[in-house]
């Protein structure tokens, strides 16, 4: 009778730690989903912020329209991947823009460029924060299905890819101006 | 208005080591009285007793005079000084501190409650365009307890935190509010629900992070200002306190158990008091001077 006592605590006990580490499971899962939302968010800003900077730019600069005339595409469901690089492609964009700006001294001086600069920059930050945040969460979602015993309840979970840039994707994603 | 005494260096250091043994003495006496009246009232000697009692209330009135007098004599001659060389239109009163309603709207995250808000040293004034408050603050909390013997409730005060707060307002709109805790292992479990783990493992470690919105927490706490935090803290010889709110007020508490300003036990050198009394506001300076020059967040808004 003792026995069976202690088999059915056991198996209580069990029952129990299976359900929580499913559930801390699912909880890990949708914070990286949020916070690959997030991501997506902050790369849709900084996407808005650069088109505006573009077209801001392109009544001053008409004779540099060719060196913008560059395919990018934002589309929802983007992979971490695709995000990545496309990240990539627009740091490239802007980095090459301000490049330019530095010979049109009128539109350094144009308030709206200003501005723009500004919440480009801000976009930046919201995006570098959102980025650390889906890391975090994918640190902690892969750790927790790595881990002993709670491995063996992972099931067909797969660890998530962290958001960094990959140059092999690069020419997956097309953006246009 | 009461004139503020200007006294040499001399004269100050000669009037704060008088004041100095004058608060011993009453100290000694305050304390001595009061035991004895005790064994006196245990001994049925009430006359003794009351008289005991007597000279107690009276060693009580001279011990916090002669400290009243050191806060004044300070005030007047160091401190006022110090803080004009630091902030500009400052204004200092020894006996006020920042107002109540300012601290509890903070929502600083404690380990611990508490009901009543005391402090003393308040300082106010502007630090490189930033309107900036700093004040002595203790607090305290009520309770109340059934006394067997007397058969009557009495609330008894329990000293929770005592230490420096600053408040500095950078203007700045943020679309979330975050606290930074010290001792994060005894609040983890009570903010199961709103905390928000950083990817610094060290300050994890030290500090509990709460917020509603997480990604504000991870575009205000960037990588270096987790460092310098923990840099800070490890500096402040305290329990270190952090409130981000919306409307760009910045709330940090130090718990460093003592108050700004403090004779002290050593000699009364009144230039080794001004170095560190200058050390003292400094802390808070560098922080704010990191924060404003150093760090994204605050540097982001003034190049707008």
């Amino acid at each position: 009778m003792t026995a069976l006592i202690i088999v059915i605590i056991l198996a209580v006990l069990i029952a129990i730690w299976c359900v929580s580490t499913v559930n801390d499971f699912k909880k890990k899962e949708i914070r990286v989903q949020e916070g690959l939302s997030g991501v997506e968010v902050a790369l849709t800003k900084r996407y808005d912020m650069l088109t505006k900077m573009l077209d801001a730019a392109k009544g001053y600069m008409e004779h540099e329209n060719k060196l913008f005339t560059k395919v990018i595409e934002l589309r929802r469901g983007m992979s971490v991947g695709e995000m990545s690089s496309a990240e990539k492609q627009m740091s490239e964009l802007e980095g090459k823009l301000f490049a330019v700006a530095e010979g049109y001294p009128e539109l350094r001086s144009a308030e709206v460029f200003s501005e723009l600069q500004h919440g480009i920059r801000d976009a930046e930050e919201h995006l570098q924060a959102a980025r650390r945040l889906y890391n975090t969460s994918v640190t902690s979602y892969n750790t927790a299905i790595a881990m002993f015993p709670a491995k063996l309840l992972a099931g067909s979970r797969q660890p998530k890819e962290f958001f960094a840039a990959d140059e092999s994707k690069r020419e997956d994603v097309k953006m246009s101006f | 208005m009461e004139e503020k005494q200007k006294l040499t260096s001399e004269q100050l250091e000669k009037e704060l080591k008088s004041r100095k043994t004058k608060s011993l003495l009453a100290k000694i006496l305050t304390y001595g009285c009061g035991l004895l009246t005790i064994l006196l009232f245990a001994m049925n000697s009430y006359v003794a007793a009351v008289i005991c009692l007597v000279l107690t209330f009276v060693g009580g009135y001279q011990m916090s005079k002669q400290d009243g007098a050191i806060k004044t004599l300070l005030g007047d001659n160091v401190i006022n000084n110090l803080i004009n060389e630091v902030f500009d239109g400052a204004e200092y009163a020894p006996f006020k501190h920042i107002d109540t309603t300012k601290v509890t709207e903070a929502g600083m995250v404690f380990p611990f409650e508490y009901d009543s808000v005391k402090g003393s040293d308040y300082i106010k004034g502007s630090y490189k365009g930033l309107d900036v408050e700093l004040s002595d603050i203790e607090l305290r909390k009520v309770d109340t307890r059934y006394d067997e013997t007397a058969q009557q409730w009495k609330d008894e005060e329990q000293l929770v935190f005592k230490g420096q707060w600053l408040i500095c307002d950078f203007g700045k709109e943020l679309s979330g509010e975050i606290h930074i805790s010290d001792g994060a292992k005894k609040l983890r479990k009570q903010h199961k629900n709103d905390s928000v783990e950083m990817e610094n493992t060290a300050f994890n470690d030290r500090f509990l992070v709460t917020s509603a919105d997480a990604h504000e927490a991870y575009y205000i706490l960037t990588p270096h200002m987790m460092e310098y935090i923990l840099t800070m803290a490890g500096r402040s010889g305290g329990e270190v306190y952090m409130a981000f709110l919306r409307g760009g007020k910045l709330h940090i508490a130090v718990k460093t158990e003592r108050d700004f300003f403090e004779l002290g036990k050593t000699k009364t050198n009144i230039d080794e008091l001004r170095s560190k009394f200058r050390e003292e506001i400094k802390w808070f300076t560098d922080i704010i001077d990191v924060l404003r020059v150093e760090d994204t967040l605050y540097k982001k808004e003034r190049k707008a």
